[in-house]
This record gives structure tokens, C-alpha cells and sequence, in this order.
């Protein structure tokens, strides 16, 4: 059986490795799209269940303008 | 940031093959984004305080700056505040810009940021909340008694958010907060030691 050179995998096959695994997952994402879909949808609901419109929501929350800001600058006063 | 070395963690390259496969583009980048922005934030203030940049680490909880220049705790701690600072700065701009333009992406990111920035504030050491309490028990009651302090308060944090967490997984939310819970947990504990020694909190 293959044993790994002592020292383990040298710097350059590491980054080789990184980048195949990288492409790897690129190529996943587009050959592989409704099972990537499927995929995301099953690791949402354990991680956080509509976590990504829960953060969007908070971040337009964020930006809404007070009432009393709205009014100054509308003019009209508290 | 000349002459500084950059690694990455076989924890941060699970985490980014992770990130890769399961956010949708415009989330991934919404979240890149974000994160750099807060580590601009820290690096804009270790080089404002004269400090050096040495290396730049990715590990599985984000990435780390190292640096050197002999910061003392007031320096040490407006440097762990820089990052989530400008996080939340970043988060009103976007958020604001995200309405007024109609831009869904900038919202996102500002949320993105927003959550970032609070979990980061957080008192726990791994995190920027708890470098930046241990640059003020440092401070405030010297280094032994200082650390022993911020370990207690980095497990006390770590145990409510996993408390708060294992609710959440019961009330169908989801496992997030105690992923994040456990993980301060677990940097609670100097490394390879226990917490407690012959009846004393190390």
C-alpha cells in the first residue's frame, strides 16, 4: 500500500491538491446543480433554517430611516 | 504588509470547500465581502498604532492577523475593536445604500456584516470581544490574574450560548448558535490543559 513520504504531502502537492479540490467543487456546483441545490436546502434546515433571508431581512431592517428622522427631513418636526 | 506570511489552517480549508459548495455566489460574496472589511478594520489599525503585520492566518473560525511592535493593552484593544467597528460601520453604509438603491445584495451583506460583528464582540477569546477584554483585565488586574479572569468569562459565554443554542435546536432553528457556542467552549481551555488545577482556575 502507498505510505505518505515522511513529512506527510510537501507544499507544492498541498497546493496542488487545494486547487484540484477547489475545481472539484466548482465542477460539482455546475454539473451537479439540482443535487447541490438539494444538497444546500438539507444543510440550511440543520444549520439554520432561512438563515440567509433571516440576515437579509435584519440588514434592510438596518437601513430603514426612523420615523423622526423621516419627519426632520421631510420638514414637518417631532 | 510586506514580508508577511500567509497560511491557512486544514480547519479554514474545510470551512471554505464548505462555504464553496453550499452559498449561492451572491451570498458567498456578499459574505467575502464582509470579512474583509472587518480584517481592513484591524489592519488599518495595527498599522495606524505603528504596529507591523507578521502573518496572516486563516483558520476554521475566520482569519487572524499577527502582528508586532510591543502594542500595550490600550493599543491591543483598539485593535481588536477596529475589525468589528468598521464591520458595523460598513453594515449601516450598505444597509442604507441597499434601500435607497434597491439593491438586495447590499442588504445581504449588510447583514451579513451586522452578525459578524456582534458575534465577534462577544467575550470570548478566540474572538476580537475577547482579545480586546483581555487587553483590559491585562490592564486592569495584571496578566496571571487578568487571563484567569477572561477564561472564566470566555467559558461563561461559551456555556450560555450553547445553552441558548441546544434551545434553539429544540424549538426547530437550527444548529448555529451551538456550533458557535461549542466552539468557544472548546478555546475556552489553554491548550492541551484542563481549566482547573488542584482546585484553582488556571
Amino acid at each position: 500500500m502507498h505510505r505518505l513520504p515522511e513529512g506527510g504531502i510537501g507544499v507544492g502537492n498541498r497546493k496542488r491538491l487545494l486547487v484540484a479540490g477547489l475545481l472539484l467543487l466548482l465542477l460539482w456546483r455546475l454539473l451537479f446543480p439540482t443535487a447541490a441545490r438539494k444538497l444546500r436546502e438539507r444543510a440550511e434546515a440543520v444549520f439554520w433554517p432561512a438563515g440567509s433571508e433571516t440576515v437579509a431581512v435584519w440588514g434592510r431592517a438596518l437601513g430603514e430611516e426612523s420615523p423622526r428622522v423621516a419627519a426632520l427631513r421631510r420638514g414637518s418636526g417631532p | 504588509m510586506k514580508g508577511a506570511s500567509w497560511s491557512a489552517s486544514p480547519g479554514a480549508v474545510l470551512a471554505g470547500a464548505l462555504l464553496l459548495a453550499l452559498l449561492r455566489g451572491e451570498e458567498l460574496t456578499a459574505l467575502l465581502i464582509a470579512v474583509l472589511v472587518h480584517e481592513l478594520g484591524h489592519g488599518a489599525a495595527i498599522l495606524l498604532l505603528g504596529q507591523r503585520v507578521t502573518g496572516i492566518r486563516a483558520e476554521l473560525g475566520g482569519l487572524r492577523l499577527d502582528y508586532c511592535g510591543g502594542a500595550g493593552p490600550g493599543g491591543r484593544a483598539l485593535i481588536a475593536l477596529a475589525g468589528p467597528l468598521a464591520g458595523l460601520f460598513y453594515a449601516l453604509l450598505a444597509a442604507r445604500l441597499g434601500r435607497s438603491w434597491g439593491w438586495d445584495w447590499l442588504c445581504l451583506s449588510a447583514g451579513l456584516s451586522l452578525l459578524l460583528s456582534l458575534i465577534n464582540l462577544l467575550p470570548s477569546r478566540p474572538l476580537d470581544g475577547g482579545q480586546l477584554c483581555a487587553a483590559l483585565a491585562e490592564a486592569a488586574l495584571g496578566s496571571q490574574r487578568g487571563e484567569r479572569a477572561c477564561r472564566v468569562l470566555g467559558l461563561g459565554t461559551g456555556c450560555v450560548l450553547l445553552a441558548l443554542g441546544i434551545a434553539l435546536i429544540l424549538r426547530g432553528k437550527g444548529a448555529a448558535a451551538a456550533l458557535i457556542g461549542a466552539n468557544l467552549l472548546f478555546h475556552s481551555f489553554p491548550e492541551g490543559e484542563g481549566l482547573v488545577k488542584n482546585g484553582k482556575v488556571r
